[in-house]
């Protein structure tokens, strides 16, 4: 199979798998919204004095429903990552926010962090200007170059994601709170490079300061 | 619990009965007159004997596009003030259905709390027009 044909095959995949997801996600908030007003209707009934008999049920019954609302708003906050992750596949090329863009990775990666016992944080950069590339293929980048970093730290350590603007270019800085054992020319898989070359991005690992290393991947501002 | 100033007749079209059901047994419970449509056929002819002044209407429904549905309302009476419910990731499709009319949208789930706010300014904007 020609390279063409290969690259128009796995454009369609990540499109089909872009509108599962947005479709899994729209019924999910769905169910969530029922859940909530479900939740919310109870709230009004006992407001109304439907257990004012029993003050101790009541009670109960809030912490219950605070409990459900909660969850809510977890959920809904995640449903909300995956709807905008899913949708960044509707275009090849699109402007946006690479803050947004680590907010989401972050979200997904929280989990296998915590599995990990490292503290996974981010700083995003306030003012900074939109970035015009193929939200996708960086996407992907930053998710294996956050799991490259979970896999080179153990229980205990800290991985920060730092965005940042250098003159016509955005970085952003994995900065992990212990220096790299491993070559560093050896962590990256060609795939990554690849498809790093694709956004004309680098990367690139700094570890002449004390003892934390920065894996640094710098972005042109618009991709031409 | 309170009962809402909202004093505008309202109708709710969305295809998710137990959603548009349950979200109206709340705001009757707040004293507010409103009737719901469980699909945008079944919501414009209830506009017709109703006349509401304000439609909380979804943008996905199986069987209208929740702006063509936004069109129609508009053509019946455009001074019906129209809040799309968008269960999108993003804001670009309320914002959409703002530039064709609609008064204002919310995304799924929202708090009660700011559907009222959203109503409060709609009836307030359609009582100065």
């Amino acid at each position: 199979m020609d390279n063409e044909l290969e690259n128009e095959i796995r454009h369609e995949q990540v499109g089909s798998l872009g509108t599962i997801l947005a479709g899994f996600s729209h019924d999910m908030k769905n169910h969530l919204g029922i859940i909530r007003e479900s939740n919310g209707l109870m709230e009004d009934l006992i407001a109304m004095g439907a257990l004012s008999n029993d003050p101790q049920m009541a009670e109960r019954f809030q912490k219950t429903i605070a409990t459900i609302e909660k969850k809510v708003v977890e959920s809904a906050k995640m449903l909300r990552n995956l709807s905008s992750f899913a949708h960044r596949s509707d275009a090849p090329m699109s402007t946006f926010d690479l803050n947004d863009l680590l907010h989401e990775a972050l979200i997904f990666l929280s989990r296998f962090a915590r599995l990990k016992q490292v503290k996974l944080s981010i700083q995003p950069q306030e003012g900074m200007p939109s970035l015009y590339s193929d939200p996708s293929l960086l996407h992907y980048i930053i998710h294996r170059l956050i799991t490259i970093c979970l896999e080179c730290l153990e229980a205990g350590n800290e991985l920060s994601i730092i965005a940042a603007r250098r003159q016509e270019s955005f970085q952003v800085i994995f900065r992990l709170d212990s220096k790299l054992q491993t070559d560093p020319e050896s962590l990256f898989p060609p795939i990554l490079q690849t498809a790093a070359k694709k956004l004309h991005a680098t990367i690139t690992v700094d570890n002449s300061s004390g003892d934390q290393s920065d894996i640094v991947l710098t972005l042109p501002s618009e991709l031409t | 619990m309170n009962t809402t100033p909202i004093k505008s007749k309202l109708l709710i079209i969305d295809d998710e009965v137990e959603y548009a059901s349950t979200l109206c047994q709340r705001l009757q419970l707040r004293g507010i007159d409103i009737t719901d449509a469980h699909s945008g056929t079944d919501g414009l002819a209830k506009l017709k004997d109703i006349n509401p002044d304000i439609v909380i209407l979804d943008l996905k429904m199986p069987d209208m596009n929740g702006l063509d549905a936004l069109a129609a309302i508009k053509e019946h009476n455009p001074d019906i003030e129209v809040i799309m419910i968008t269960g999108h990731g993003s804001a670009a499709a309320g914002l959409e259905a703002m530039r064709k009319g609609a008064f204002d949208y919310i995304m799924k789930p929202f708090k009660l709390a700011v559907l009222l706010e959203k109503l409060e300014a709609a009836e307030k904007s359609d009582d100065s027009e």
